[in-house]
């Protein structure tokens, strides 16, 4: 019950209608007030010739009778009086005009007696002769100056002085039922109306201003809220601005002024009030709507935010901050450029309206300004590439030991030292990756030399029992593959040794003339043995007695030796292997090419990774390190080492660099 | 034929090592004698006729390489030098020390005693070497010219006429290198041909005969890549 009541008073609905009443109910009370304070000659008088309506009137007509009868008397008399023909046709329109005014007074009665000749003139009717001014409402007596005021009734008028010679004596005094025919009587009728309609108009004013109060304040209460305490929902209009929004409403309200005074001719006050009206009623809506936002924005807690002011200047702060705070755009920055403005534009003034003297001197200046300022920005420039070169060598990984040294503008002197921080970080990573990797070498390398005692007890030990008289034949069986498996584990452990030698780079390499055709000679000599009791038909290319390539001897040998030996293990029975070769772009490339016996599903770069062997088993004889190690070892001496596969077809290509007489001169391995 | 059994010492500070070659050396009619650290070894030495000494580098109280020394002060005896390290500067350390040999971990027991043999006859036989001038001689190694001949460490070695005349070339020439084809030309006095691998062939060959382990040859040195020569001791 509680929460349905909460819910219908925040609802859209009621609060559309709280505003309608509202707006109404204020209407109200306005209009009420207007029209209180338009009339308010006639509410505040209780008797009508009290109010200053009437006094004003009483008074013309007084003013008229003595015009009239005291000065102006007739045409004749105004032509006898004035000299002046203007003056004289001036005074005779007012009488005209002051003797119909007089012919359609009917509730004045006036008794003006000559005290001269004692004459009397009255608008009196013979029939009501009898009549007694005295008597009578607002009945005022004039005589000379002194103003005899009846009932507390005053009514000046300027006309009051041509009594002043004492001539004549004045009674005036009002009808006591007004009747119709003149401009009182009109006057008296609507404040009779007034004076009955009046009650209404201050109830309605008191119930207008307590209800549009109360609504204002349920307005209020329930504005943005969808529920007591809810979030604030806000509408279109709480986006404007705070000032736009007032600037609207100002120009709203200025707009509705200027057409207002646009009826300030039309005499009929009904279409004015209607226009006032309409006009206001809208205004105040908008008004309304405008407090309400605010309103809304105030429980909000985001007025203040939603102005130009705090907008702008926010937007400025972080404009401003964002360029103080490098120091290429320090406050200093803007003062110098205003400062160069400044003074160029004084400078062309000066050579404009300098005269001779001032203009030669300004166009002087002017120049060594320039010439200032453009050696400044050459300087900006020339730093500026300074740290782009040193920032390009940087990303090449190179060593810049020249930036540090390089002067630069002040404006760039964070960027430089950044660009050198930037160096002493990646050569720290570099340190310490190549730190880690040394430490893994030396790691792998003492753990292999740790290997190595236990394992020559095992060797000797196990050839100790082979000499043994075993009647067991399992147990000579069993020594026998010890024995093998012990030899493998040596050769894994040296060839371990020596891969991580060899791809760490932590080896020292010779550079010596190599004959190719004395190499390929001294590897098939070496292999001769192995390739007879093999199926395999080793075709070697015949290669020129003069070709030399630049290499390690021992390094070569190892490489041939590892490939050979891939190529012994690994080819199919009764196929045939092929050593080609090739000379281009001062390289020597050698391929070797042989069938595998196995299919080979592996990638081939896998191949000469650590510990990778084509097939995947692992009791066949070999680390798997030969290609790795033969790999590691060309690139050592700049060479490349590429493994292909092309379905069974197994390839290494080798490309060394040819021996170069002028590169190497001085050094020379031929000693014929 | 009765022969007095030669001392060898065996140092090392892996019992199981030391009686392992201990056993060997008995095998082959040697007398061994142990010690487990250089201390040790120097005591042995002072006390008894050690004629050959394999020590380990790694050893506590004190290394193969100082008893080394110390034992260089006096005596003039042959070291085997043991190591697990094998790298080229190791070897030259060692030897640099007074080391005659270098033997890496994990060796193969039949290859030390040979080395064992060669030094000792080497070592016993030493005042008997020929000193003819048709005798060349380098190491353990003796080419007689006159008998046509050829001895490592007094043993006779057979060789074919082609692989003598090769041995008789290079002898002739100690240290100083050859290629393949300088050799061929040389030995069979006529032009080579590029991808005959005669020379290389038989190089192994012969290497398989006078070297202990042909793969590190001792005297017939493989160059790779530019020829072969005799090593010169």
């Amino acid at each position: 019950m509680d929460t349905k009541s909460k819910n219908i008073k925040y609802s859209n609905t009621s609060k559309f209608i709280g505003f309608i009443i509202c707006v109404i109910t204020i209407v109200s009370f306005i209009g009420s007030i207007v029209y209180m304070g338009y009339n308010e000659d006639f509410v505040r008088h209780r008797k009508f010739e009290d109010t200053y309506t009437f006094r004003s009137e009483y008074g013309k007509v007084i003013g008229n009778v003595l015009d009239y009868y005291v000065d102006l008397v007739s045409e004749t008399s105004i032509q006898e009086k004035y000299k002046d023909e203007a003056v004289i046709a001036s005074k005779i329109r007012d009488y005209q005009r002051i003797k119909k005014m007089l012919e359609q007074n009917v509730n004045v009665l006036f008794q003006l007696k000559n005290l001269e000749t004692g004459e009397v003139i009255s608008n009196i009717p013979k029939d009501e002769s009898n009549i007694d001014l005295e008597s009578m409402d607002a009945f005022t007596y004039y005589v000379n100056e002194d103003i005899n005021e009846l009932n507390g009734m005053f009514s000046y008028n300027g006309r009051i002085e041509l009594l002043s010679e004492g001539k004549y004596e004045l009674k005036a005094a009002v009808r006591s039922v007004y009747q119709e025919g003149d401009e009182l009587f009109y006057k008296n009728a609507t404040f009779r109306i007034i004076k009955s309609e009046m009650q209404y108009a201050f109830v309605i004013g008191v119930i207008g201003f307590v209800m549009g109060m109360l609504s204002l304040i349920y307005l209020g209460m329930v504005a943005g809220r969808t529920a007591p305490n809810s979030p604030i929902k806000y509408l279109f209009m709480d986006d404007w601005l705070l000032e736009i929004h007032v600037c609207l409403m100002l120009l709203l309200i200025g707009a509705s002024g200027g057409i207002i005074s646009t009826y300030d001719g039309i005499d009929e006050t009904y279409y004015l009030f209607t226009a006032i009206a309409t006009i206001g009623t809208l205004n105040l809506i908008f008004v309304l709507s405008f407090v309400l936002s605010m309103i809304r924005q105030i429980k909000g807690k985001r007025l203040f935010q939603n102005t130009l002011l705090y907008k702008g200047s926010s937007k400025v702060k972080h404009f401003t901050g964002g360029l103080f705070k490098n120091k290429l755009f320090n406050p200093w920055f803007f003062a110098v450029i205003l400062g160069y403005w400044l003074i160029t534009l004084i400078l062309f003034v000066g050579m404009t309206d300098g005269g001779d003297f001032g203009g030669f001197l300004s166009f002087v200046l002017l120049v060594i300004l320039n010439v200032f300022v453009l050696r400044k920005i050459y300087n900006f420039l020339k730093s500026l590439k300074h740290i782009i070169d040193g920032s390009a060598e940087v990303a090449n990984g190179h060593h810049i030991n020249s930036l540090e040294q390089m002067r630069v503008s002040d404006s760039l002197k964070e960027l430089k030292q950044n660009v050198l921080n930037i160096q002493v970080g990646i050569n720290q990573a570099v340190e310490q990756a190549l730190k880690g990797e040394q430490m893994k070498t030396a790691l792998i390398t003492n753990v292999s030399h740790d290997l190595k005692t236990p394992l020559t007890s095992i060797i000797t030990y196990v050839d100790l029992l082979k000499n043994e008289n075993l009647e067991n034949p399992k147990a000579v069986e069993y020594i026998e593959v010890l024995n093998d498996k012990s030899y493998r584990l040596k050769h894994l452990i040296e060839d371990i040794i020596e891969v991580n030698k060899a791809s760490t780079g932590n080896m020292s390499v010779k550079n010596e003339k190599i004959n190719l055709n004395e190499l390929l000679q001294q590897a098939k000599g070496e292999f001769e043995v192995k390739i007879q009791e093999s199926t395999l038909d080793f075709r070697i290319q015949e290669v020129e007695q003069s070709v030399y390539i630049e290499a390690d001897s021992n390094m070569m040998w190892r490489i041939f030796e590892n490939i050979f030996e891939n190529a012994l293990k690994y080819s199919a029975d009764n196929s045939r292997v092929y050593l080609n070769v090739e000379y281009n772009h001062g390289m020597c490339e050698m391929t070797l090419k042989n069938m595998s016996k196995e299919p080979l599903d592996i990638l081939p770069t896998q191949l000469t990774e650590r510990f990778v062997r084509g097939d995947d088993s692992r009791t066949t004889d070999g680390s798997g390190l030969g290609l790795s190690i033969a790999q590691s070892l060309a690139v050592l001496q700049s060479g490349e080492f590429e493994v292909s596969i092309d379905g069974d077809l197994f390839k290494v290509n080798i490309k060394m660099p040819l021996w170069n007489e002028l590169k190497n001169a001085g050094i020379n391995m031929d000693k014929k | 034929m009765k022969v007095e059994k030669l001392n060898v010492l065996v140092c090392d500070d892996d019992p199981s090592i030391v009686e392992a070659i201990s056993i060997y050396l008995e095998q082959d009619k040697y007398n061994p004698l142990k010690a487990y650290n250089g201390l040790e070894a120097l005591e042995l030495i002072s006390k008894e006729n050690v004629h050959l000494v394999i020590m380990d580098v790694m050893m506590p109280e004190m290394d193969g390489l100082k008893a080394t020394l110390k034992i260089r002060e006096k005596r003039n005896i042959p070291i085997i030098m043991l190591s697990a390290k094998s790298e080229d500067t190791d070897k030259i350390t060692g030897l640099h020390f007074g080391a005659d040999d270098y033997v890496t971990k994990p060796f193969n027991p039949l290859e030390l005693l040979a080395r064992v043999k060669s030094h000792l006859r080497r070592y016993t036989e030493l005042g008997s070497l020929n000193t003819n001038s048709h005798v060349l001689v380098t190491g353990g190694l003796e080419l007689d010219d006159e008998a046509k001949q050829l001895k490592v460490d007094g043993e006779p070695v057979k060789l074919t006429a082609t692989e003598y005349k090769i041995m008789s070339f290079l002898m002739h020439h100690i240290g100083q290198l050859f290629s393949s084809e300088q050799i061929y030309e040389n030995v069979w006095n006529e032009q080579s041909h590029a991808v005959e691998n005669t020379v290389s062939v038989h190089i192994r060959r012969i290497r398989e005969k006078i070297e202990i382990n042909p793969r590190e040859p001792k005297y017939l040195k493989v160059v790779w890549g530019i020829g072969y020569k005799i090593e010169k001791y």
